[in-house]
């Protein structure tokens, strides 16, 4: 049998029948409605991103202004009375979105992604009154492309693949192919890939068209690459499934059989194993309570409060060099709130650095479930690719507590001696800007479990090459 | 002849090896399921406890302080952990713990535990409820699939009616054994997690009469749910030829109305009716509160000047009192200006709780296309693990908050005359702020509530032990 002869029987055979004709169909919509879903959310992330900035700017520019008529008017100038106070500069800061932020949302819609850095704000409420999103999206998980490959690509290949051979042995056909001369494991990788192929088609014309659709300012020359490397994982991801498929297919046993284990491997690999590995790892690696960290920050903030002269000479011991401005306009809660918010801080540091060691530890200990669980390592990589995991968002978090530390030590003396910023001063003050790992140091993470399900795979296909030598045409 | 009937298709059951695999994995996953569930709850609820207590401590322990002061510091209300949240976790995870009861401020619940949790939970998530409604189903398909094209394909339908068994008892018979079993599992389930849920029944405000309602509702919509499982697996295999057609195409139906479109029906609900984002939610609520406040020497303001010194001293005031009484302006405006903006925080809530409700009735009508989306919208409501008893805890918290600010404002406006905010209450004074004691909402609300999804549930089912039937009855190719 020619190849243009196989390719056009497994055309009419296969795809021109109205139920996979749909069932394709299907499958591309649901990829396309991913993309569709994935960048509404990009789009809302980036326009409150803007918005949030475009507010701060606002704010600052009326601070700056008020600071400038009290340099040029002194007590003349009609401005409040904590105008230059370093207390109310506010910094605006945001996570960067990446150029394929799109194709898979991860974490960013669950995890603060934009706030304002002030020093009014103790760390435990840096990023606070931002649980709004709806709760039934976030529980069942927002939908993307990614999230679509992961769950369907590998039904697709599953419910075209799984009889590449068994329905026409089940039919009595396959026999009457081998008399006349067709090879029985031509056959079966022939129809295997051309089947394989036709999905991986559609998955990536609807993944071209999720691209073309645009993803708000990222260039497409930002966006290629990072597609390009998408397209890759796709492709092993892929892969994977189709010499799983294959392995089960070469066994000499019923499209029934097939249907059974291939789906109940999907079931565990793609569901299961997801699930259990998340809900054990919860109970095994709790975090330390967020409850108990509000009950400390409290109790400080209270005996911070009842001690504030003792606190306030203390800081004016560490800091002999200050000389109280005793005209200053600058109302003493200002100065009262400075340091009892940088004292909660210093009494919870220890608190936040052990939570964010917990959930790394935690991470580390789910990673090594990527080994056993394609979907597991696939989602990492898509969630990492699109700068939307949850140890970015992690990073942020602390980066932007750390910038604030570093802005109240920066200004903590004229803060405590109620003395205003001036206006040159403050246009040196740095800007808030995130230093994430670079792209490739966060795929290097995830891409031994790839490597690893690469191996497997290419044993699995050895295997079933094999095995095939010997298939029978005839049931066993 | 039903009990022969019933014999037989349970020793089918018994020799088939793919079943009672598949049995035991369910098995297996309802006690990983229950005790991940139990441990992460029961941990949830001991910190719960902790930290209601270490907050009433601290508040106690201020010493003299500005009550307006204290009213910013004020309590945080704690949301007890819904007793059967090991069951089915629901949205709780996704909606914040605690709320602060801040002065001019309505504060959302913050800490979300889904923030905290691993990264892999958004990818699928685990617990009795998600097995029984994931897993369940693949059992019931399993065990029906071929129930009768596979006799049909055998041969033995053939003589099974021809040795006087009626289509319709046949049918009855198989149909009593595959939703008995996969009953089991779910009385199963549902009885351990009850039972544990009582055992560690403590001040969260649920009674155990409450509990086993909950647990029973539960065993009712999860039956419904077999039910319409079981009917739809047997009608397939009544419709088509073959066992393998009958199995592709009720794998498919799985596919789509268990996994797919529970998932899909809540992204479109969000695409069609967002949520706002937080900046907008602050700014609109914000511009809101500006707009809603009347000037100074409005009649409006006065009025409600009057209302709150009224309210303070327990008696109507005479018609020029207001102006000679010797109380603290300044709390008077704090109070003021609290009892103007509850209307507008109050609208603001309102309007997103609206928006959460209008995403459920969509999700609602995609339930006529599903029916895992009605029983999800049930669980979770008589779990208390549903949006509607958040929406108890959030407008339970704010009277709290009202009430708290509102002993605060009142302490300074009576007794700190003439000493402006340089007022301190005594260190006893916070002994008399109320404690926050919060009474979930009962199994009967969450009926209510949630009686346009059992009616869908019931009509599914009803819908689909009819269908069954009357193909059965008539059109059984033997």
């Amino acid at each position: 049998m020619r190849m243009t002869d196989l390719v056009a029987c497994e055309w009419k055979m296969q795809f021109q029948r109205v139920s996979s004709l749909l069932l394709l169909l299907a499958f591309a919509s649901v990829l396309i409605y991913g993309g569709q879903a994935g960048r509404t959310e990009h789009d809302e992330r980036a326009a409150a991103i803007a918005g949030h900035n475009s507010e701060i700017e606002q704010a600052m520019a009326g601070w700056l202004d008020d600071l400038r008529e009290l340099e040029r008017l002194g007590s003349a100038a009609e401005v409040p009375p904590a105008t230059g106070s370093a207390m109310d500069v506010v910094f605006a800061s945001s996570l960067p979105q990446e150029p394929l932020a799109d194709f898979a949302v991860g974490q960013s819609d669950l995890l603060p992604f934009a706030g304002e850095i002030s020093l009014w704000d103790p760390d435990i409420r840096l990023f606070s009154r931002y649980e709004i999103a709806d709760p039934v999206s976030l529980a069942l998980g927002s939908f993307d492309i990614s999230k679509a490959v992961i769950l369907f690509l590998p039904l697709l290949l599953i419910v075209f693949c799984f009889d590449v051979i068994a329905a026409d042995r089940d039919a009595g056909r396959l026999g009457l192919a081998v008399a006349q001369g067709a090879s029985v494991r031509n056959l079966f990788w022939q129809r295997l890939l051309f089947r394989a192929g036709i999905v991986l088609f559609v998955t990536f014309a609807a993944a071209l068209i999720a691209l073309a659709s645009g993803s708000g300012e990222a260039s497409p020359g930002a966006r290629l690459p990072a597609f390009g490397f998408w397209s890759l994982l796709v492709l092993l991801y892929g892969f994977f499934w189709l010499m799983l498929i294959a392995w089960i297919a070469s066994y000499n046993r019923s499209g029934e059989f097939n249907l059974l284990a291939l789906l109940g491997l999907w079931a565990g690999l793609t569901l299961v194993i997801p699930a259990a590995t998340s809900a054990t790892a919860e109970a095994l690696y709790p975090t330390p309570s967020r409850l108990a960290f509000l009950a400390d920050a409290r109790e400080v903030e209270n005996e911070t409060r009842l001690q504030e002269a003792d606190v306030a000479n203390q800081f004016m011991l560490d800091h002999p060099e200050l000389l109280v401005d005793q005209e200053s306009q600058i109302p003493a809660f200002v100065l009262s709130s400075f340091l009892v918010t940088s004292t909660v801080d210093e009494a919870t540091r220890p608190i936040v650095d052990s939570f964010e060691e917990a959930l790394r530890s935690r991470e580390n200990a789910i990673g090594l479930f990527r080994f056993v669980s394609p979907a597991i390592a696939a989602n990492s990589l898509f969630v990492e690719l699109a700068g939307t995991s949850a140890r970015r968002h992690q990073d942020y978090l602390t980066q932007a507590r750390q910038f604030k530390a570093g802005y109240a030590e920066l200004v903590g003396p004229n803060i405590v001696a109620k003395q205003p910023i001036d206006s040159g001063f403050y246009q040196t003050i740095p800007e808030f800007s995130f230093e994430g790992e670079a792209l490739f140091a966060r795929l290097a993470r995830g891409m031994a479990p790839m490597m690893f399900l690469l191996l497997l795979s290419i044993g699995m296909m050895l295997l079933v090459n094999r095995r095939l030598r010997s298939a029978s045409p005839i049931n066993s | 002849m039903i009990g022969a009937i019933i014999g037989k298709e349970l020793t089918e059951i018994r020799r088939d090896g793919r079943a009672l695999g598949l049995l035991g994995i369910v098995g297996l996953l309802l006690v990983l399921g229950l005790t991940t569930g139990l441990a992460t709850e029961n941990a949830r609820e001991r910190e719960v406890l902790q930290a209601q207590a270490d907050d009433s401590a601290v508040f106690l322990e201020q010493g003299e302080k500005n009550p307006h002061s204290a009213a910013h510091f004020s309590r945080m209300a704690h949301k007890p952990v819904a007793p059967l949240a090991s069951f089915d976790p629901g949205v709780s995870s996704f909606m914040g713990q605690v709320i602060w009861l801040e002065a001019h401020s309505r504060n959302p619940a913050m800490f979300r535990a889904a923030e905290d949790a691993p990264e892999l939970s958004r990818l699928e998530n685990f617990s009795i409820a998600g097995v029984l409604t994931l897993i369940l189903p693949l059992l019931v398909v399993l065990m029906g699939y071929g129930s009768i094209a596979g006799e049909r394909e055998r041969g033995t339908l053939r003589q099974l009616v021809g040795s006087g068994a009626s289509p319709i008892h046949l049918l009855l018979g198989k149909f009593i054994v595959i939703a008995g079993v996969a009953f089991a599992v779910l009385a199963a389930a549902v009885a351990i997690s009850t039972s544990f849920s009582l055992l560690s029944l403590s001040e969260s405000g649920f009674s155990g009469g409450d509990l086993v309602l909950r647990g029973l509702s539960l065993l009712f919509v999860y039956g419904l749910y077999i039910v319409c499982l079981t009917a739809v697996t047997l009608l397939v295999s009544m419709l088509v030829a073959e066992a393998r057609t009958a199995l592709l195409l009720l794998l498919g139906i799985w596919v789509v109305t268990v996994v797919g479109l529970p998932r899909l029906s809540a992204s479109i609900a969000e695409q069609v009716y967002p949520s706002p984002d937080s900046a907008t939610f602050w700014e609109d609520t914000r511009a809101s509160l500006q707009a809603n406040r009347p000037p100074s020497e409005s009649e409006d303001y006065v009025a409600v000047e009057r209302e709150v010194v009224e309210r303070a001293l327990g008696r109507e005031l005479r018609v020029d009192e207001l102006d000679d009484l010797e109380i603290n302006r300044g709390a008077l405006r704090l109070e003021v200006s609290e009892v103007i903006d509850q209307e507008a925080y109050n609208a603001a809530y309102a309007e997103l709780f609206a928006n959460y409700e209008k995403q459920k009735n969509l999700r609602r009508m995609l339930s006529v296309l599903s029916p895992t989306i009605a029983l999800q919208h049930l669980s979770r409501a008589y779990s208390g693990t549903d949006i509607g008893a958040h929406e108890h805890f959030s407008l339970e918290a704010e009277r709290q908050r009202n009430d708290i600010v509102r002993a605060m404002n009142e302490d300074m406006m009576l007794n700190g005359a003439g000493e402006s905010f340089g007022y301190l209450s005594p260190p006893e004074f916070w002994e008399t702020v109320p404690e926050f004691d919060y009474r979930p909402p009962s199994v009967a609300t969450a009926w209510s509530e949630s009686a346009r999804d059992l009616t869908i549930l019931l009509f599914w089912g009803l819908a689909a032990m009819a269908a069954m039937f009357w193909f059965g009855a008539d059109r059984t190719r033997v």
